[in-house]
């Protein structure tokens, strides 16, 4: 009686405009290192269905740094809080916290030794810091910038040398250690992105705002030349840069939309990779890259991450994936793809065993999606855009954009393709791409479902009665009235047979209730503490999975309404959807953006 | 003011025969729990089931009902969950959110005196439920061991 967790189909890269963000990968190369929301992500870069995930930070993670050693990585969050934590092992034990710099960490750098750590970004008193990372003692100052410092890098031979690049325009390079201030270099005329060294240690490179890359001695600071002056530069900011595994090339990403590699002997560009999607330009800027081993990642303002060829010039795989909550999640009817909709209106459609997420066009939203449903080959999905949009997965283009007139709260859809839709005040139901009925009701809704069958309609309210309704043709009339919830009615799913109701509501509270009798089969399903956001039936009706507000996923029996399987913390910040892809496999979606996936092996 | 009930023998016995019992000496095997009523007139209790040798917290759970109050007097041990260092009666008052009114305010002013009336009553563990996750064994162990464990 138990569930483990089998993959982590894991969310795109937090981005904000303006803004570069730093990826890191482990020494070997094996995986990429980013962060979302409250977590770190390690991803596999060859598999990227394969992830695991760091959840112990209170706000906002904004970078992540592997040691040079493989076996600590350092996190630092939105409120200046860096976290230094053991990768090897699934625990993750914490060997550090501190609290370097008042404001956000932009950047972390290690030193070869995996010794030190020097943290930057925003602050009151100082804009970084340098530390040892086994007791958070100082080991220098960094000094000389007046404005946000928004990168750092360490040289990861003796001697070390650190250099910074701020809001400011300037360069600070420090000697080390402790880290002292050497002198300041002034050739950035706007804000400067990235600097790093190059992998040899002779070299240190600088990328900013104004397009301009230019090259310094890594042990004087002198400069060497600016790299940019050659012909099919960058025509836009530059956001980050990578050096090559031999430090003879440099990968630089832009604004323009593109990445390119240049050769340092020529000063010259050897492959530019035209990035731009047609639809959305603001989208495809190029805001990030790592270049680790084989694999060359350049990650775009939408979150995509691109894996680029040098020999094409093309993007060989693009790696997507929600940057937003998940708000709405349903199964296809043959239980191989999954659909996802999050806060920004955005639909993707996921392989199941996979994990290659698509986003679908044809099915998004200008705002939050609030609930999908599919039937057949349709989905439908339900937006604050105040539209239900009815795809077709057989056609792409065969859209049904239909009006609602009001926020809709909830959508459900039968075998025979009726769909209803709760908003405030009304019912409505849809057959064949049509409002067919709009129902008055003198309560407010908030939630609906259909039986498979189509027979019957299930309405929440606000004052958590559930309204059971008989449907003939486009007729709907009121059977029973169920009384047992105490909170409104958040979340209501029919059993595969139609004959048994479960609702669920802001309290946490789930009561399964007879459909033909209006009794209640089960008043045991009472484990959540906050608002039960998704119920889901397995195939056999036998069980249920439910996932609420209070992080948990809970996996119900009906033949043994006192025992339960717990999922714990399954999804930080909140789980936004639960269902069964078969009688012991569960998939769930939560505000973490991320899909999982677990094995439940089940009550005895 | 505790209500005055009437607690017969046969309950006081049920009770004696598992409870009153030296944890360490007396290694016999015993019933888990016994579960008490109070009469329709709620004058008096009565037993309305005691656990057969072999049953568990979960027998115990299932056996109650979300529509009517029930005092527990429950014998929670290792073999429940190894947390719990030490044998603990927990008397437990189980009054749903369903049960009548009447039938609740009833059971909650007279389970002092029930209490008092069984011999080292009053030091059992206390545990109130009103929903099953209140009830839930994990819920009440963790509760157990807080009280057990010194002050940190």
């Amino acid at each position: 009686m138990s569930a483990i967790r089998s993959s982590i189909f894991a969310c795109a890269p937090t981005t904000i405009r303006g803004q570069s963000v730093h990826l890191d990968a482990d020494p070997k190369g094996e995986s990429l290192l980013y962060t979302n929301g409250k977590s770190v992500f390690i991803r596999n870069l060859a598999k990227p269905e394969v992830a695991k995930e760091y959840t112990q930070h209170s706000c906002n993670v904004t970078v992540a740094k592997y040691a040079p050693s493989g076996y600590y990585i350092a996190s630092g969050d939105e409120r200046g809080n860096v976290r230094v934590w053991d990768t090897v092992g699934d625990e993750q034990i914490l060997k550090l916290e501190t609290h370097p710099i008042s404001g956000r960490i932009n950047d972390i750098a290690w030193d070869g030794e995996s010794k030190r750590i020097i943290a930057v970004g925003d602050g009151r008193d100082k804009f970084g810091h340098a530390f040892l990372a086994d007791s958070g003692s100082s080991c220098g100052e960094i000094m000389g910038h007046s404005k946000v410092i928004n990168t750092v890098a360490i040289r990861q031979t003796r001697p070390f040398r650190a250099v910074t690049g701020g809001d400011d325009g300037a360069l600070v390079f420090s000697n080390g250690v402790p880290f002292a201030y050497n002198k300041t270099i002034q050739d950035h005329t706007r804000f400067v992105q990235e600097v790093k060294f190059s992998t040899n240690g002779e070299m240190f490179a600088s990328v900013g705002t104004d397009g301009k890359i230019f090259l310094y001695d890594a042990k004087t600071g002198d400069k060497i030349k600016e790299l940019s002056l050659g012909e099919h530069g960058h025509t836009g900011s530059i956001f980050a840069l990578s050096w090559s595994p031999d430090s003879k090339k440099l990968l630089t990403s832009s604004a323009d939309h593109t990445s390119k590699i240049w050769d340092i002997e020529t000063s010259s560009v050897v492959n530019t990779f035209d990035l731009a999607r047609s639809d959305d330009a603001v989208a495809s800027q190029q805001v990030g890259n790592i270049w680790k081993g084989d694999h060359l990642v350049s990650l775009s303002l939408s979150g995509d991450l691109n894996y680029l060829d040098p020999s094409t010039s093309k993007a060989s795989r693009i790696i997507q994936g929600h940057q937003k909550a998940i708000t709405a999640f349903t199964i296809s009817e043959d239980k191989k793809t999954l659909f996802t909709g999050s806060y920004d209106g955005r639909v993707m459609s996921w392989d199941e065993s996979s994990g290659v997420a698509t986003p679908l066009k044809e099915a998004s939203h200008s705002n939050q999606v609030m609930q999908m449903v599919s039937s057949g080959a349709q989905l439908i999905s339900a937006g604050m855009d105040d539209t239900v949009r009815i795809s077709s997965r057989s056609a792409p283009n065969d859209v049904s954009v239909l009006s609602t007139n009001a926020l809709p709260k909830s959508v459900s859809v039968s075998d025979d393709q009726t769909v209803v839709v709760a908003t405030e005040n009304e019912v409505q139901l849809f057959q064949a791409g049509k409002k067919v009925d709009s129902l008055p009701v003198g309560y407010s809704a908030t939630a609906v479902a259909i039986n498979p069958q189509g027979s019957v309609v299930a309405v929440g309210s606000q004052d958590g009665k559930v309204y059971v309704m008989s449907l003939q043709g486009t007729r709907l009339a009121v059977v029973h009235t169920l009384i047992k919830n105490k909170g409104a009615v958040s979340a209501l799913a029919f059993n595969p047979e139609g004959s048994l109701v479960a609702a669920g509501d802001s309290t946490g509270k789930i009561f399964v209730y007879d459909v033909a009798s209006g009794e209640t089969k089960t008043q045991q399903w009472v484990f959540h503490t906050a608002r039960v956001t998704a119920i889901g039936w397995s195939p056999s009706g036998q069980y249920a999975v439910s996932g609420s507000l209070d992080t948990n996923v809970y996996v119900w029996s009906l033949d043994k309404p006192t025992k339960r399987i717990a999922i714990t913390n399954a999804h930080a910040l909140s789980v936004s959807g639960a269902a069964f892809v078969d009688e012991d496999t569960v998939v769930s979606t939560g505000a973490d953006a991320c899909v999982k996936t677990w094995k439940v092996t089940h009550h005895k | 003011m505790a209500k005055v009930i009437d607690i017969p023998d046969d309950v006081l016995r049920a009770f004696n025969a598992f409870a009153a019992t030296h944890p360490v000496t007396d290694t016999t095997p015993k019933p888990k729990y016994l579960i008490v009523r109070m009469t329709d007139d709620f004058l008096s209790c009565a037993i309305d089931s005691i656990a057969t040798l072999g049953s568990t917290y979960t027998d115990m759970v299932s056996q109650l009902s979300p529509t009517h109050c029930r005092w527990i007097i429950y014998s929670l041990d290792v073999d429940d969950d190894i947390q719990v260092p030490e044998r603990t009666l927990c008397f437990m008052a189980w009054s749903p959110d369903d049960a009548p009114v009447k039938q609740k305010m009833l059971y909650s002013a007279s389970k002092g005196f029930f209490r008092r009336g069984l011999p080292g009553g009053i030091d059992m563990f206390l545990v109130q439920a009103a929903s099953p996750d209140e009830i839930a064994l994990n819920v009440v162990v963790e509760r157990v061991i807080e009280k057990q464990s010194p002050q940190q």
